[in-house]
Parts: structure tokens; C-alpha cells; sequence
């Protein structure tokens, strides 16, 4: 595989370009990136890398939350 | 006598008010280490089955470790084991506060509390005996006011009017915490006990101090830096899970008919940190994590706030977003001497009821009003709130409803739904003392840590349960709290990129190594965790991860054959039926998937198809019955 058609399969948050794109805003765009980082993202309770990845479909009244680790007791 | 214990078990007949100390026998304190594990070996060999919780042949079993007395972080802690009014069963609760800490200094590792008084009484313990004192003009105080009369100088354990109304589910406090499960301050309150205060000089005796007191230092900066223990916890207290159990879709949201509750986000710790907590972290003795948090309640004053159990059953579960209203609720509850889990849970059964139109009552989801008064009544047995004081169990036998009554074995379940955290649900199912979560903690493993395993297959759900209530165990008898085992996920997991390939690999074989994972734990090797180092330093045995399993699984296999014993069946390791037949999920077409997952349980644990400990597991395990 060509580094080219690599890139075609990145999701789009993972350029600048695509971000932009998707997002609009740069920081924002930026901030998305940073949260997927350090939490991990659930939809509708289910976490998306049970799923689809960052290509999970969403659909109307979805809910997406990120979660941290975290105890109670 | 090994060192880190007194060596003294104080025997109280509180009907002949007589003493007698016994001797700790060393024998019961290396198979059992303590705490939980020693008390309950204690009522197993000293009841006669079938008893009445509630009479004086029942004893109550104040048990503490070889930690306690130590300065060693969240070693404050003690057992108390009964026969639970609420279950019929095994009942047990573990607690913070001063208590365990004073009844060390008093020279005693276990007092067992016999008999019943005919009038309100309160003791005093020190080294030199035991008091017996009037305590007729506190009786009917709380929990707070009692503690406050009889003044810092003790170190003190009290029951409100909850335990003095013999409500199933009350409790039994110290200081602000509270042993609150199962209903063991409704033994106290029939016998009458209104107090226990307990104080001391002696010093704690260990076999090597000098590597106590530095590795706890060691210890104290590893909680410091722990994402959880040291940041999260601290920063938002145990209310700092809210939004992520909400998340997850796993927060119990009107009688656990839902697992997500749009204003979640109000009732949580970051909520509290922002909008209602006045600055003041609050823990037990020697605890660096303080995971309390002080709230101002209305015509109180400051007083502790709600945490996590009490945030998510008293707000979503009742589909309340008031924090102030949940903090006073919580208030309340502590006052009378509650538990908030039970209590949360038969107020959502009974807003269900009513709904239903099979109770006739006050209480509605998503509104306030009515729940102070109830509370009030519920402590001192007045009207609808003397059907509410027996439990969800009971009042489901007598109301119906038993298809969205949330309990197990009688004990209402805590917050943590099932149907989005399978091995958690193998844990309420199968855990002695009924629905309870910090018997284990699998939710920690599969859904609320930093290990993103998939908590909706059947891959490891079978075997977290058993190691996680062999080691909650061994904690309970120790006694720490179980918190601790919070930290074992170090700090390098939490902080990789969930995306990264390692971070996925790392969960990959985490969900792939079934048995192994039994197996790995199961080796009796050196001392790893701070806590097999602490056990090994101030006992000078030896206490590796192997040694706390097998400890682990003799006290829950004599947990199980108390509970067999007593009249409870295989038939009782189940979960409600909303659990397993009503999906939360989107795609989800039934509920939890327990008649998958117990048989498997079953063979981990050694039992036979039907759930019954066989011959050679009981042998292996030196459990004598």
C-alpha cells in the first residue's frame, strides 16, 4: 500500500485538513483530538472501540460521552 | 501470638452484663487473617442454625486485622458480622471512621457482643474493662448528636433510630462513616446498644517497623500520584465516577428501568466541587486519599456530603437532579443511622409501586416532595414508612411487584447496572451477602477503570468475579479499605492513549487470558501489592498475591456454607428479573446473560453444577464445617 492510499484511509480528524473540514473551527477540531487521548469515547454506553472506531455512525438522539476512569464505592 | 494483633477476643454478655477475654487463636488468625474473615468463622461456630437475627441468640461481631492500629493509609476499618435481619443470610459491613483504630489501643481484636439488655445501654472499653452505662436519654437521638454528647475523647460506634426501630437496613457509624449493609445496626438496636466507645494506649507490635514505616511512606507517594486515588478522588470524591457510569449507560435511573439520566452531570462530584462543596476534603484517620467531601445542608450546617452509592441512588434512581435535596436526604439517612443504597432502593419500589397503582402512596419520580417526611418515618417505623423499613424483599412479597424489585438475596443492589457490566452482575448474583458491589468491585475491572474491556461479552466475566471477591476477602479481614485495590492499575495504564497499539494490546490479552488470569493471581510467590507487603512486615509471614486468593476463597466458600446452612439455595444466585429480561441498550434484545456466565462460575470456584462447595474444594481450602 502506498503511503498516498494510507492517508485516503485515515479517518479525517487525523489531518489538519479533515479537521478542519469536519469541524470548522481549528482549536475545537484540536481539542476533540487531545479528549480521545487521555478518555475514552462511549455511544449510547457502548465504547467506541467496541464499535466502529472513530467511523462509528451516529445516528439522531445518540449519545456520545467521554469517559474517564474513575472509582466509587 | 503473631505480631499486629493484641491477642485479646472481649467477650460482652449484654443481658447478664459479664465480661470474659479470651485468647486470639493463632491457628483461626493465619487462615483467616481477621476482620471479616475470623468474625465469620466466629458466628458460624458459635450460632446454632436457623436463629432469629433479631433475638439475642444472635450475636454482633465487632472484628478487626493486623493493619488496624497501624498508621498504614486506609487501615482504619473494621468488620461487624452477624446474621443479617435482611437477608437471613451471611450479614456483614465494614466501616471507617476512629473505631477500629481504638479498639486496637484498647488492647482487643475482636469483641463479640451477646445477650440483649432489656433497657437502652452503652458501653465503655479501655484497657482496663468494660462499663455498662444508662443510656436511656440518648436513646432516640442520632447518629450525630449521640456522637457529639459522648464527646472525642472516645473513639465511638453508634446506632440512630433506624437500628433502635430494628429497620433491616440500618446501620451501625462511626464518626461520619458507617458499616451499612445489611441491616447489622438493627441487631444492635435489639440489643438495645445504643453505644460502644472504645480508647486505649497500647502500641501495635510489629516484626519489622522500621520497613513498615518506610515503605508506607513509598506507599503514600504512589496514592499521591494515582490517577484515581491521588487526582480523581481526591479532587472529586467518590462522586467523581458519576458522569462516567452515566456514560456508560450503567447509573440506575428510575428503579433501574434506565442506565443514562440526561442530568446525571448535576448530581455529580464535579458538580459538588463547582457548585455545593464549601472546600472541606474529608477522611478517616491515617487516609491520604480523602475521598469525603463536606456539604452545607440547610438549617444543618456543614456536615458530609453524599458519595457515589447515595449521589446515584437518591438523584437518577429517583430521577432527582438536586444535589441540595440529595445532600439533605443523605443527612437524614446518616443521621437515623441508615443505608442509602436499601433506602434509595425501596423509594424507587415504591414510586414504582404507586405508579403501578399497586401501593398507595405519596412518592413520585422526579419530585422532591414527600421524601424528607419519609425518611423520618421509614427511621422511626411510622405508617407506609414501617412497610418501607423492611427492605425491598419483603415489601415486594407483600405489595407485588416482585419483577422490578432490585435486590439479591433480600440486599438491594447498589449502583452499578448489570445489564452494561456483566461480571459485575456475576458479582451481585453469586456475592454471600446479596447485591453488593464492594465485595469485589468487578465494575472496576471491566467498566468504570482504565481497562476498556468489552463489559458485554462473556470473555473474563466468569473469572474477574471470583478473584475480586477472594481478594475483597482478604482486604475485609485485614481490614483495609477497598478502595485500595483501586490502585493496583498503575499509573503508566491510565495515561496511554486508548488509540495507541500497545494501550490496545494490552486490553486485548487482558480480555483473552481466562483461566490464566486465576492462575497468575493464584501464585504464592513474594509480596507485590503495598497491602501483602504491610501484612508481611508487621506479621513476618509471608502474604503474596497467591496467599491472599486462597484466604480469600476459604472465607467466601465458609461465607456460602453459612448461608446453605441457613436456608438459602443455588436458587438465590440470581439477579432481579428487570436485570435479565429488560435491555437498557440500544440493540440489546434481552438483559444480562447469568444462565451463561453461573455455570462457569460454578466450575471456577469449585462447586458442583448445582452451586455447592464439593467435599475436595472445602478440604483444599481447609474450610472446616
Amino acid at each position: 500500500m502506498s503511503r498516498a492510499s494510507r492517508s485516503r484511509a485515515q479517518p479525517p480528524w487525523r489531518t489538519r485538513s479533515g479537521r478542519r473540514a469536519r469541524f470548522g473551527d481549528r482549536d475545537k477540531a484540536s481539542e476533540f483530538d487531545q479528549l480521545t487521548r487521555v478518555a475514552a469515547v462511549a455511544v449510547n454506553g457502548v465504547l467506541i472501540n467496541h464499535k466502529k472506531g472513530m467511523r462509528t455512525p451516529l445516528a439522531d438522539g445518540d449519545t456520545v460521552a467521554f469517559v474517564k476512569a474513575a472509582a466509587g464505592g | 501470638m503473631i505480631k499486629g494483633y493484641a491477642g485479646r477476643i472481649l467477650e460482652v454478655d449484654l443481658g447478664s452484663q459479664t465480661t470474659s477475654f479470651q485468647p486470639l487463636d493463632e491457628e483461626l488468625a493465619r487462615l483467616y487473617i481477621g476482620g471479616k474473615g475470623y468474625g465469620t468463622r466466629l458466628l458460624y461456630d458459635r450460632t446454632e442454625p436457623g436463629i432469629d437475627p433479631l433475638s439475642p441468640a444472635n450475636p454482633l461481631i465487632f472484628a478487626t486485622g493486623p493493619l488496624n492500629g497501624s498508621v498504614a493509609p486506609q487501615s482504619n476499618r473494621f468488620a461487624v458480622v452477624t446474621k443479617s435481619p435482611l437477608t437471613g443470610g451471611i450479614g456483614n459491613a465494614t466501616c471507617g471512621g476512629s473505631f477500629s483504630y481504638g479498639m486496637k489501643k484498647a488492647g482487643i481484636d475482636i469483641l463479640i457482643l451477646t445477650g440483649a439488655s432489656k433497657t437502652p445501654i452503652r458501653l465503655e472499653i479501655d484497657e482496663e474493662g468494660v462499663r455498662f452505662l444508662d443510656a436511656s436519654e440518648l436513646w432516640g437521638k442520632g447518629t450525630y448528636e449521640t456522637q457529639a454528647i459522648l464527646g472525642k475523647k472516645w473513639n465511638h460506634a453508634v446506632i440512630g433510630p433506624a437500628g433502635e426501630n430494628l429497620v433491616r437496613y440500618a446501620g451501625i457509624v462511626s464518626n461520619e462513616r458507617i458499616a451499612g449493609r445489611t441491616g447489622v445496626g438493627a441487631v444492635m438496636g435489639s440489643k438495645k446498644l445504643k453505644a460502644i466507645s472504645v480508647q486505649g494506649k497500647r502500641k501495635l507490635d510489629m516484626e519489622d517497623p522500621a520497613k513498615f514505616k518506610e515503605y508506607t511512606k513509598e506507599v503514600r507517594r504512589i496514592f499521591k500520584d494515582h490517577p484515581v486515588l491521588g487526582e480523581s478522588m481526591k479532587r472529586f470524591g467518590t462522586g467523581g465516577i458519576v458522569n462516567t457510569t452515566n456514560g456508560r449507560n450503567i447509573i440506575p435511573t428510575r428503579n433501574f428501568k434506565y442506565g443514562h439520566f440526561a442530568d446525571a452531570m448535576k448530581v455529580s462530584g464535579e458538580w459538588m466541587e463547582d457548585h455545593e462543596l464549601k472546600g472541606v476534603k474529608t477522611s478517616c484517620i491515617h487516609c491520604p486519599v480523602s475521598c469525603g467531601r463536606d456539604v452545607d445542608v440547610e438549617g444543618v450546617g456543614r456536615v458530609k456530603g453524599p458519595e457515589y452509592e447515595t449521589l446515584a441512588l437518591l438523584g437518577p434512581n429517583l430521577e432527582i437532579s438536586d444535589l441540595k435535596k440529595v445532600s439533605e436526604w443523605n443527612y437524614h439517612a446518616d443521621d437515623a443511622g441508615m443505608d442509602t443504597i436499601s433506602l434509595g432502593a425501596v423509594l424507587s419500589f415504591a414510586m414504582e409501586l404507586g405508579e403501578k397503582g399497586m401501593l398507595d402512596q405519596p412518592l413520585h419520580f422526579g419530585d422532591p416532595a414527600g421524601v424528607t417526611e419519609m425518611i423520618q418515618d421509614i427511621a422511626h417505623r411510622r405508617g407506609l414508612g414501617n412497610e418501607l423499613a423492611e427492605g425491598v424483599k419483603r415489601m415486594s412479597e407483600n405489595f407485588g411487584g416482585s419483577d422490578f424489585a432490585m435486590h439479591v438475596k433480600g440486599l438491594e443492589l447498589s449502583a452499578y447496572d448489570p445489564r452494561g457490566s456483566y461480571a459485575q452482575g456475576v458479582e451481585y448474583a453469586t456475592t454471600n451477602r446479596g447485591g453488593c458491589h464492594v465485595q469485589g468491585a468487578s465494575m472496576y475491572l471491566e467498566s468504570t477503570g482504565p481497562l476498556t474491556i468489552n463489559p458485554q461479552n462473556l470473555k473474563l466475566k466468569a473469572e474477574i468475579p471470583v478473584v475480586q471477591q477472594n481478594l475483597a476477602c482478604a482486604i475485609n479481614s485485614m481490614v483495609l479499605c477497598i478502595f485500595t485495590t483501586y490502585g493496583m492499575i498503575p499509573r503508566q495504564i491510565h495515561e496511554m492513549d486508548p488509540n495507541s497499539l500497545l494501550y490496545k494490546t494490552i486490553v486485548t490479552l487482558f480480555e483473552n487470558s481466562g483461566p490464566l488470569m486465576r492462575k497468575v493471581m493464584g501464585i504464592k510467590g513474594r509480596p507485590m501489592m503495598w497491602f501483602e507487603k504491610w501484612l508481611t512486615y508487621i506479621t513476618g509471614e509471608t502474604f503474596s498475591s497467591g496467599h491472599l486468593q486462597e484466604i480469600g476463597a476459604r472465607i467466601f466458600n465458609l461465607e456460602r456454607m453459612y448461608n446453605l446452612r441457613e436456608g438459602l439455595t443455588p436458587a438465590d444466585d440470581t439477579l432481579p428479573h428487570r436485570i435479565l429480561h429488560e435491555p437498557t441498550f440500544k440493540g440489546m434484545v434481552s438483559g444480562h446473560p447469568l444462565d451463561k456466565l453461573l455455570p462457569r462460575y460454578y466450575k471456577n470456584r469449585g462447586w458442583d453444577a448445582g452451586g455447592i462447595p464439593t467435599q475436595k474444594t472445602l478440604d483444599r481450602l481447609q474450610v472446616r464445617v
